[in-house]
């Protein structure tokens, strides 16, 4: 997943610039959603436009990024099925 | 029937404890440990008749058994040493063959050379030379030979190898895939299959010298290969069910693997020509004794996993893959050999009918002596007689075989099918679960007490509100309310109080094995008096366990909804037997809540840290950035629905995997009210092909149907969505 590898990129550039203490706890924050690479599914879209911009994305960037993060292929891709149909429907 | 941990490569079949070890003097005399030389049968009392009776019985028994045994064995252990020559062959050939294509790009003729000397070493038959040497130059290898019901180079000992090899291949694939952990492993196994064919067939076709041709070979052996590689990886497969069995073992229990286990024998059952098999009792009993046993597979597992799991953790890492396949092959075999052996005391036993009629110290006392005049000529007459015998009553068995082996099968596919229907109605979405089997079906019934009992109360407390007609009702109402039994049964709605709750959570603790004397329903029995949980683990300690307290302002009956941490659950020594948490005002109950993480990550309430908190941190943290308005600006809901439904959806998806998908990204990109005026419904239509399933979105001024038929229709006019609706027939 292009998105996936390009936020990982992202976040990686940033640790090589942490400044602050307060960037350290929000990498951390980062560090600890991205275990499961379908943590933007369950983030508030504010917060992860938050994220985005942390990680320096542009405004120009950041739709397209988003959308790959949250597309049907990402979704197919890291939702266990167990999950996803219990999520979905129980009458599947 | 014990399994036999392995961890040597070295393995001396004559070590094995089936028979008295004999020397072999200079003078090629047999001579037993005392150095008593015994030259003629006759010199054994055998004037009498109803001695000749008993010895007949007596070779039958053990002697002619003995010996078909030693050479069995050594038919084994070629089987297995096959498996790894053929390895090695194929490597060579594989090797060969791309250093020669390398190297003939510059040099031909020492490309020429590489070839010849590779078809050289692979077609050197070792291990079939190795036997021929033991059995026709060395004197006790002719004895055991000529002693043996069935000589090493015949068809039985030829099929015994066969089947040796077939077995060890299995063990084989079956202990790569465990290894590696399942599917990766069956590419791997079948890999693997490729190298063990295409050596097969390079030494079958190498060892024709005059008609060799490496080139023409060459294809033929790679089809070899592949051929094997299939059969390989179709093993592998059943290596990954074992692996998922081992697995389901250390989380269910044992009688999941066990069920795996017998699908994999009948599997194996399928594969093998039953009626070859049945050609030989002993060694049909010893396979399946085999394959029954489950240290069988975790043998196998235990003694490559070594070897694999540090050969693939390079290849994932490098790229390369540099496995000693020799060793390998070796200590696999050996894992096989011996847990085939153990199946093989396993089978003498259940055959007992030879020796059910003699005292077994007198009879070893005459066996050992009539195993000193093994040279006479007339005794090896008279054992040929004995196995000629014995071949008349193998065959005669041979029906009886049939019959158990048919019958193993059928045992083996009502319990495969038995299992499968129980994960069926386990699995199946269209059961509707009462409350109760929801809630256990959620757990892990088979784990320790602590983890079950708390499993039971996330689960318990995710599902029940507090009824909140408690606090508003009036006094009767509360009366009402508090004093009803609550259970399961006829429990109406998920709202509880305190009492309720406490009922439902013993109910279940008992459902799941506690013993009703382990758990209590504490506090008072006035309308005003709380209650909650104790349980006493068999441990000593006990659990407090309280959900509808507010404890440090929070209830778990929320907090269990929300992926929060808990304070209401409190494992403790008998000294805080009775205690209220809520009134325990010396320890802080939310951090002790949070030592809970370690547990709730291996049940799956919390990922990394606890989901919901972490969200939360997460929001605190990015919540204030302006980039989300600067992509959206002002009218940002209009922008973000229109953004959600033209998402390209891949053919893959149907109507019913973009419901699921558009509710998951509803929930993402809207606040609750925003998503309230966004719906998503699920609808039905008749196609040609079936039933299929649509999704239809509706919001202001956006309208979309998606399924796999129609494709995706986006709307912005209500009317024309309508219109376009009524023409697709749906149903609900």
């Amino acid at each position: 997943m292009k998105e996936l590898d390009r936020l990982k990129e992202l976040i990686e550039d940033k640790r090589k610039n942490i400044k602050t203490e307060d960037d350290k706890e929000k990498l951390e924050i980062i560090d600890e959603l991205m275990k499961n690479d379908n943590c933007f599914f369950n983030l508030n879209v504010e917060t992860a436009f938050g994220i985005l911009d942390f990680l320096g994305v542009k405004p120009e960037e950041a739709l397209g990024l988003y959308n790959g993060l949250i597309s049907p292929k990402n979704y197919m891709q890291n939702t266990p099925k167990q999950v996803y149909y219990q999520e979905n429907n129980k009458t599947k | 029937m014990a399994g036999f941990a392995t961890t040597s490569v070295g393995f001396n079949p004559f070590n094995l404890n089936f028979g008295k070890r004999y020397n072999v003097d200079k003078d090629d005399k047999y001579t037993d440990y005392e150095d008593t030389e015994y030259t003629s049968y006759d010199e054994i009392d055998m004037s009498k008749q109803d001695d000749r009776a008993w010895y007949e019985k007596v070779g039958d028994a053990l002697s002619s058994v003995g010996s078909t045994l030693a050479v069995g064995a050594t038919s084994i252990v070629s089987g297995i040493a096959d498996v790894g020559e053929s390895l090695v062959d194929g490597t060579i050939w594989l090797g060969g063959t791309i250093a020669s294509g390398a190297t003939s790009i510059f040099d031909e003729d020492l490309a020429n050379d590489i070839r010849e000397g590779t078809m050289d070493v692979i077609a050197y038959d070792a291990v079939g030379e190795a036997n021929k040497a033991f059995y026709e130059n060395t004197e006790i290898g002719k004895a055991i030979n000529d002693a043996s019901i069935y000589s090493y180079d015949s068809r039985q000992m030829q099929g015994v190898r066969n089947i040796s090899k077939y077995a060890t291949e299995f063990a084989g694939a079956t202990a790569i895939t465990v290894a590696t952990g399942g599917l990766g492993g069956v590419a791997l196994a079948g890999a693997t299959g490729f190298v063990a064919g295409s050596g097969d067939m390079a030494e079958a076709l190498f060892q024709d010298e005059e008609n060799r041709d490496y080139g023409r070979d060459s294809g033929l052996i790679a089809l070899s290969g592949l051929g094997n590689a299939v059969s390989w990886a179709a093993m592998g497969r059943t290596g990954s069910s074992v692996s998922k069995a081992v697995s389901v073992m250390k989380e269910t229990g044992v009688k999941q693997f066990f069920s795996t286990s017998l699908a994999n024998i009948k599997d194996l059952l399928k594969s093998v020509d039953l009626k070859s098999l049945a050609n030989n009792k002993f060694i049909l009993s010893m396979l399946k004794n085999t394959f029954k046993d489950p240290d069988f597979y975790l043998d196998t597992l235990g003694v490559s996993a070594n070897n694999i799991s540090e050969a693939y953790a390079m290849w994932i890492k490098t790229g390369e893959f540099n496995l000693n396949w020799k060793n390998l092959a070796a200590e696999l075999g050996f894992a096989g050999a011996l847990n085939f052996f153990a199946g093989g005391v396993q089978s003498l036993a259940d055959l007992k009918k030879p020796f059910k009629d003699f005292n077994i110290e007198t009879k070893l006392a005459r066996y050992n002596e009539l195993m000193k005049t093994a040279m006479s000529e007339d005794y090896i007459k008279y054992m040929d007689n004995v196995a000629n015998g014995y071949a008349v009553v193998l065959n005669a068995e041979y029906d009886e075989v049939s019959r158990e082996l048919s019958q193993l099968t059928r045992e083996i596919d009502d319990y495969v099918t038995y299992i499968n229907n129980e994960a069926l109605v386990q699995n199946s979405p269209h059961v509707e679960l009462s409350l109760k089997q929801d809630i256990l079906s959620n757990c892990d019934l088979k784990t320790d007490e602590l983890t079950k009992a708390r499993q039971l109360y996330l689960e318990l407390n995710k599902r029940m509100n507090y009824d909140i007609n408690y606090y508003k009702g009036t006094d009767e109402m509360k009366a009402l309310i508090y004093n009803q039994p609550v259970s399961f049964d006829t429990l109406k709605g998920n709202a509880v109080v305190c009492k309720g709750w406490s009922e439902l959570y013993q109910e279940l603790l008992i459902e799941s094995g506690f013993d009703p004397n382990q758990v209590r329903i504490m506090g008072g029995n006035n309308v005003n008096n709380h209650k909650w949980i104790e349980i006493t683990l068999k441990d000593g300690n006990i659990i407090i366990a309280d959900a509808t307290d507010a404890i440090n302002h929070s209830i778990d009956l929320s907090n269990c909804k929300g992926g929060f941490s808990t304070n209401g659950f409190f494992y403790a020594d008998p000294s805080y037997s009775g205690a209220r948490l809520n009134k325990l005002q010396n320890l802080n109950l939310e951090e002790i809540g949070k030592q809970w993480l370690g547990m709730d990550q291996s049940i799956g309430y919390a990922s990394g840290n606890y989901q919901a908190e972490l969200l939360q941190k997460a929001d605190n943290a990015f919540s204030n950035s302006s980039l989300y308005n600067s992509v959206f600006g002002g009218n940002s809901f209009e922008k973000a629905l229109n953004n959600m439904i033209n998402m390209e959806i891949p053919k893959n998806m149907d109507g019913y995997d973009t419901y699921g998908y558009f509710n998951k990204v509803k929930r993402a990109m809207f606040s609750p009210e925003d998503a309230s005026k966004i719906n998503i419904n699920l609808s039905f239509r008749q196609t040609e092909l079936g039933t299929e399933a649509v999704t239809l979105i509706s919001g202001p001024n956006n309208y979309a149907i998606y399924s796999s038929s129609t494709g995706r229709h986006v709307f912005t006019d209500f009317q024309e969505y309508m219109d376009f609706i009524n023409t697709l027939g749906l149903f609900r």
